[in-house]
């Protein structure tokens, strides 16, 4: 086809858009209907019997904080990613999550070498499933709402996109499951909660090249 | 992109966006010669920046509900432009990497054939001919006719994936019959 006909044929079949709001509405929605949402879930599977005392603990909010963070950072950055030319700086929107990520890993690890024993207690590899099913469980519906935000964008840098939504959406489950989960060992912290966030993220890269090719939906 | 020409191609965008298909027209030729100017300084004078350009105005199309008249239209644009330039390159290396130039092919082998393989160009036309008339349409434009993936795509309104797997079916399909029609031969 040639340049002149395929502009014919793009302007014929070119309708009224809907303008897509700007990322931070975008980014107020989701976390908007995610977080209540993930409240809800912990509410209904039914929170650690010592709640109460684990919030009072800094470590545990410190925890917590940084795995929000990791999660509301990984979110705004996926939305803004899918907006062409929206980027203020590469480094600065796709390192902050990243940055937040690792301060939660730094954190889980001097924790656990200041507990002593570390490498023991990491190699017994305290991987429990529930905890990973949880983790799924309750980051599968923000997940999915933030992949469809993103498909109804532009996302040039899919496999970037879909590892960001999937940071988002396993780490607001990771935050969640901190308040289900009554082991705050780091060494459990660390190869049940953290490692999983990690590797699903990776898969959300994989994804995020396959389901986010906008150019052929 | 001219300072002047941007603010030009923001005012035409948000027209395009409420729906005014003249003004989308006129921002896809403004798009046109911008694309291929943003190419050419990069690329050279490559014989495939016409695919650039389509491949951008396709990408400016099916963005373009992203675009915000609050912000510049040129970042959003030549982000748009990059992107599918990049992909236009990689498609065109893979393509290369598994072409051999004609003086380096090696000499055809030319083998006897027995009666039983030989081409029977009218048994093919009747085989295409019963095909589901889509895969007839497809087959036809791409193997008769000559024309590429993208020509038919948008002869056919079809997307590409959606020719290259209607081809693929029809092949299969094609496969089938002409098996069969040996088997009774």
């Amino acid at each position: 086809m040639r340049t002149d006909e395929l502009i014919v044929e793009l302007a014929r079949s070119a309708g009224p858009v809907r303008r897509l709001p700007n990322p931070s509405i975008r980014f107020a929605r989701w976390t908007a209907a995610s977080v209540p949402l993930i409240v809800c879930g912990v509410i209904v599977i039914g929170p650690r019997a010592d709640v109460v005392t684990a919030v009072s603990q800094p470590t545990f909010l410190a925890i917590a904080a940084t795995t929000i963070a990791t999660s509301l950072l990984a979110a705004a950055s996926a939305l803004v990613l899918a907006i062409p030319g929206a980027e203020q700086s590469p480094f600065q929107q796709r390192m902050a999550p990243l940055i937040a990520g690792s301060a939660w890993a730094i954190g889980l690890a001097y924790l656990l070498t200041t507990e002593g024993a570390s490498a023991r207690r990491l190699l017994e590899w305290p991987f429990h499933l529930l905890c990973l099913i949880e983790i799924v469980g309750l980051g599968l519906i923000p997940g999915f709402a933030l992949l469809s935000m993103l498909r109804r964008a532009a996302p040039l840098q899919r496999a970037w996109s879909g590892a960001l939504a999937a940071l988002a959406a396993v780490a607001l489950g990771a935050a969640a499951t901190q308040f289900l989960c009554p082991l705050d060992d780091p060494a459990h912290q660390l190869v049940g909660h953290l490692f999983p966030v990690v590797g699903l993220s990776m898969l959300g890269a994989l994804a995020g090249r396959r389901y986010l090719n906008w150019m052929n939906p | 992109m001219t300072a002047e020409q941007e603010v030009q191609s923001a005012g035409l965008m948000q027209q395009a966006q409420a729906g005014d298909q003249a003004a989308y027209a006129s921002l896809l030729i403004l798009l046109t010669s911008a694309t291929r100017q943003f190419a050419r300084a990069r690329l050279g004078a490559v014989p495939w920046i016409d695919d650039v350009v389509q491949e951008t105005l396709l990408a400016v199309h099916r963005a373009r509900q992203t675009y915000d008249p609050g912000r510049p239209f040129a970042p959003w644009f030549y982000a748009v432009a990059s992107s599918r330039m990049i992909d236009v390159i990689r498609r065109e290396r893979r393509v290369t990497s598994r072409e051999l130039p004609g003086d380096v092919l090696p000499e055809p082998i030319v083998e006897e054939t027995s009666g039983r393989d030989e081409i029977d160009v009218e048994a093919i036309h009747a085989a295409v001919a019963s095909l589901p008339p889509r895969q007839r349409e497809v087959i036809e434009s791409l193997k008769f006719q000559d024309h590429s993936v993208r020509e038919v795509a948008g002869r056919l309104r079809m997307t590409e994936s959606a020719v290259k797997v209607t081809a693929h079916r029809g092949y299969k399909t094609l496969k089938r019959l002409l098996r069969g029609r040996r088997h009774e031969d």
